[in-house]
């Protein structure tokens, strides 16, 4: 047996120590498979075929939340992953926090499937474990009917016909199986855009010039330098002295060398200690990974041995990240490229499918090879950026999408679409788009090139709570928007018609766009009216979970300061659901201990001309509130 | 009209003296810095070279020397445009820089003062807050479009004439000087773009023993890290003392580039040995630290091997151990006197 495999994978040009780097660097100017040969040796690898609507490759939080929306709206998806755990660069393997919108200091947490899963993980994880955030991510995919979960899957081949992708293959050697999926669709959230650049698509790489797009942060000249990669650690304080010997390869720093960055604090990690800009980053990953850990335990090493923070005499390291965190390697062409315009002074662009808000962040190259630069420049934006569907889908590809650091932006621009709460609503909005594009049986560029198609999309989006700038709620099938509301009370800033005003948060405009209603009267309802009966299945509601506020698991004591982990005090946690004809009660539902921002209540169709929600407890605020009421049929 | 961005890609042992202000800033206020009096009266001004300053603008740039012909600062008159909108209005002011390019001051004359919209005069708080502006090399002024600092849907409107302007988004309301937003872009750019990279690339060329001098000797650390980074080790040898005295620098990282830049033979010298432990006691713990562990494994003489008991005591246990090891390294140069003395530091 053990022959076999060994004979197996050399045929296949790939040598022991490579099983563990991409295969698409080991593939490099190796031959194609041998089919005669595969088929030889079926007794120990077996062939799976697979045939389904929507291949994703990669599941961190893009492919992740591309995964859980494809399947809720219907599609069947197959998501690959070449590790055992889910979320990429935020899983314990990595665990780096999520950034976002957040940064701009407004009201732009985002929404939607990434709020649904930090949510779940702020109530479900009161220990803050990693591991806990990997089985939440876990839980949401297996729990979806409509999604095979492959763990430890590597993507290795891509079959195109024409302009359109036919069919993945990948492998997994713990199960000794070879996949080869055949899909309508295909997103690549690898992050190095594998997918893509095994199909043939176009992508761009490195830094470009100031001339190509006009962009100020450009170079004098174009590069092919990216950004690097970073390593983190975790400690932890004892109660007595925890000496450290670092390993002899270990680098050596000083005083010096942290002029520009700054320790303050050591239960976790830097963005700092980063690597790789100069080099292959995806190529030159082994040696990278090495010499990230070499960084990190010099760093270690310093703070435990230099003198300089004799505070840290009783910490000790309790857990090293071996997998490096990348920021950028390939961009995957699609028919818009976002540039530094799109970010410093965004227009509401006609296919906007998400937003961002991360500052502009580039890191220089050389990271912890030459302390003496300054590590990156942060400047901040006005406010979030809208990110067109155009950006989401390849330019060589008719059914090739991508969501992630993937995507077609310039080096500049991805500086901030890279962060990881980013990625998640381009995830949303990519895994949307394949169902919406099956339903209609169109492609995403013909959904982009319509104004009826983008519309009705962005709808849907927005129904979903989707991360989107600058769309009202104009479904014409929400019967919500035809009813008169009441409330037993109401607040001037806050009142009950707002629940259909089409805007389900703070959009900075002035208004709440909430109803707002003291706790304290003991009765608290909110009623939609209507003045004929209609047909109701469906009730959704939008509550408050304080999208002001930071809300990400994180390893650094100084990030959970800002935020209010577990139930967020504004939500309301028990209500009432009471659907009404002619003021007897048809329907009755109630919920308790409710901490998600949008719920959705599906029950077999009743006629009613009255719909009343009655709150009965919040998460803490004094006050009930609710951005938004959807009734459909 | 705004002016295109000036800036361009620095070799990598550049930005070092770039990014420095960030000391300047944190050491002194800059007001300070920038209201150093700059006595051009006292001073000799010499026309040194022409210089674009923008898309339609050159200047002439002179040096001001004293009467001992040491250099002191660039200056340059500056007459140009501002626009908003569709409104212009000129500007007439002299830019004082210092030696490496870094703003340091500007005088307006009293017939046309700076102002903000609607020609509303700047007030002393402006003043401050434009020369901290102007000062910061790594502003975000350099990488913004004047136009997009500006929250269009926020109008402004004239109390003076019939114009209307967009207010200055909150984002940027603390690196600009609201009302300002074109005035200040402007300003910035000449100030940081070509002329400064020019003042010091002028500085770079005329650098010489008494220039190396001057500059170690000053109060300016981005001058110290300067001399560091453009001569090599063998260029810098020449300056030992000069380079020792630093060590005594009230900087945080002055003392740890200059005991970088000494010759390991210098930690290795008698004489050197007493003059770098001089510094010892008013250091602080990291630049100790650090000079226990050059000495770590160099041979100490005895007059060295005296100091480090001098300044040996209140030290914490980890540097004990440190001191205790370079005895440890030469023991065969301690005298039973010195031992004893050891071991009473110890206790």
């Amino acid at each position: 047996m053990k022959d076999n495999r060994r004979d197996f994978l050399k045929l296949i040009g790939l040598g022991s120590g490579s099983l563990l780097i991409d295969p698409v660097s080991a593939m490099a100017g190796v031959e194609k498979i041998d089919a005669e040969h595969l088929k030889v040796k079926e007794e120990v690898f077996a062939i799976r075929k697979m045939n389904t609507d929507l291949l994703i490759a990669g599941a961190g939080l893009s492919g992740v939340c591309a995964a859980i929306a494809a399947a809720r709206n219907g599609s069947k998806v197959v998501l690959i992953q070449n590790r055992s755990r889910l979320g990429g660069n935020a899983s314990s393997e990595i665990r780096m926090h999520i950034c976002g919108a957040t940064q701009l200091k407004q009201v732009w947490r985002e929404t939607g499937i990434l709020e649904e899963l930090m949510l779940t993980e702020a109530v479900t994880n009161p220990q803050k474990s990693f591991e806990m955030l990997d089985f939440v991510l876990y839980d949401k995919i297996v729990t979806e009917k409509n999604i095979t979960l492959l763990l430890d899957t590597m993507l290795f081949d891509v079959e195109t016909k024409g302009n359109k992708i036919k069919m993945a293959k990948a492998y997994c050697s713990q199960t000794e199986e070879i996949y080869e999926i055949s899909a309508k669709y295909f997103t690549d959230c690898t992050g190095d855009g594998t997918l893509a650049a095994l199909a043939g698509a176009e992508f761009m790489t490195g830094r470009e010039s100031k001339e190509k797009w006009g962009e100020s942060l450009g170079l004098e000249k174009a590069d092919g330098i990216t950004m690097g990669n970073s390593l983190l650690f975790t400690a932890e304080e004892h109660d007595k002295p925890m000496p450290y010997t670092a390993p002899a390869w270990a680098r050596k720093y000083t005083y010096k060398d942290f002029v520009y960055r700054k320790i303050k604090s050591w239960e976790y990690g830097y963005w700092w200690l980063e690597l790789g800009g100069t080099v292959d980053i995806i190529k030159d990953g082994q040696m990278l990974r090495h010499e990230l850990l070499s960084v990190l335990y010099g760093v270690w090493d310093y703070i435990k041995n230099s003198g300089n923070h004799p505070t840290s005499e009783n910490w000790a390291l309790s857990w090293v990240g071996t997998i490096p965190g990348k920021r950028e390697s390939r961009r995957i062409v699609g028919d818009y490229i976002m540039t530094q315009r799109d970010i410093q002074a965004p227009q509401l662009l006609q296919d906007r499918v998400a937003y961002g808000g991360w500052p502009l962040d580039d890191h220089l190259p050389a990271g912890m090879d030459d302390t003496s630069l300054n590590p990156f420049r942060s400047i901040p934006l006005k406010g979030p950026y809208s990110i067109p569907m155009k950006s989401l889908y390849s330019k060589s590809f008719s059914n090739l999408l991508m969501a992630g650091r993937n995507v077609s932006v310039s080096h500049v621009a991805l500086s901030t679409t890279r962060v990881m709460a980013t990625c998640a609503t381009m995830g949303q909005a990519v895994g949307t788009a394949v169902s919406y594009c099956l339903k209609e049986n169109i492609t995403p560029a013909i959904l982009c090139a319509q104004t009826q198609h983008i519309s009705r999309f962005q709808q849907v989006l927005l129904r979903q709570d989707q991360s989107l700038l600058g769309v009202q709620n104009t479904d014409p099938e929400d019967l919500a928007r035809t009813a008169i509301v009441k409330a037993s009370s109401e607040t001037p800033e806050g009142k009950a018609v707002n629940v259909i005003d089409g805007v389900n948060r703070d959009v900075k405009d002035g208004a709440t766009h909430q109803w707002r209603a003291e706790m304290k009267s003991g009765n608290v309802w909110i009623e939609l009216q209507w003045a004929a009966p209609i047909d109701l299945a469906t009730v959704e509601c939008t509550f408050d979970t304080g999208l002001q506020r930071f809300l990400r698991i994180s390893g650094e004591k100084s990030t959970h300061a800002r935020q209010i982990r577990g139930v967020q005090p504004e939500t309301i946690a028990d209500y009432k659901l009471l659907a009404m004809l002619d003021n007897k009660t048809v329907h009755e539902m109630e919920v308790k201990g409710n901490y998600l921002r949008k719920t959705s209540h599906a029950f077999p169709q009743v006629k009613v001309n009255k719909l009343r929600l009655q709150v009965q407890k919040t998460q803490g605020d004094e006050y009930a509130r609710i951005f938004e009421i959807r009734c459909y049929k | 009209m705004s002016l295109t961005c000036l800036n361009s890609e620095k070799p990598m042992y550049l930005p070092f003296y770039s990014v420095f202000i960030g000391f300047c800033l944190s050491i002194w206020s800059c007001p300070t810095l920038a209201q150093q009096k700059v006595n051009a009266e006292q001073l000799i001004k010499k026309e040194v070279f022409e210089s674009r300053a923008g898309k339609d603008l050159s200047v002439t740039v002179d040096l001001l020397s004293d009467k001992e012909n040491k250099p002191r600062w660039y200056a340059a008159h500056i007459a140009t445009g501002v626009c908003s909108d569709s409104l212009c209005k000129p500007i007439d002011l002299t830019v004082y820089w210092d030696l490496l390019g870094t703003f340091a001051a500007y005088e307006t004359p009293e017939s046309s003062p700076l102002t903000k919209f609607d020609h509303i005069e700047f007030t002393p708080q402006d003043h401050q807050k434009l020369q901290q502006i102007l000062a910061d090399k790594g502003s975000i002024l350099k990488d913004y479009e004047a136009e997009d600092m500006v929250d269009r849907s926020v109008k402004v409107y004239s109390k003076t004439m019939d114009a209307v302007t967009g207010a200055t988004s909150k984002t940027f309301q603390d690196v600009i000087v609201p009302g300002a937003v074109y005035t200040v872009h402007t300003l910035w750019h000449i100030v940081n773009g070509e002329v400064s990279e020019n003042i010091w690339k002028h500085t770079r060329a005329m650098l010489n023993d008494q220039l190396i001098r001057q500059m170690l000797g000053s109060d300016n650390s981005a001058y110290k890290e300067f001399v560091f980074n453009q001569l090599p080790q063998s260029e810098l040898n020449r300056f030992k003392p000069e380079i020792i005295r630093l060590i005594g620098d009230k900087d945080p990282y002055v003392p740890h580039f200059a005991m970088e830049k000494l010759a390991s033979a210098v930690w290795a010298d008698p004489a050197d040995q007493v003059a770098i432990l001089h510094y010892f006691k008013g250091s602080s713990l990291e630049i100790q630290n650090t000079m226990l562990n050059k000495f770590a494994d160099k041979k100490m003489s005895l007059a060295g091997l005296r100091m480090l008991i001098d300044v040996g005591s209140g030290l914490s246990k980890a540097q004990m151990q440190k001191i205790s090891a370079i005895f440890d390294h030469n023991n065969a140069v301690v005298t039973e006197e010195l031992k004893k003395e050891l071991l009473v530091l110890k206790k």
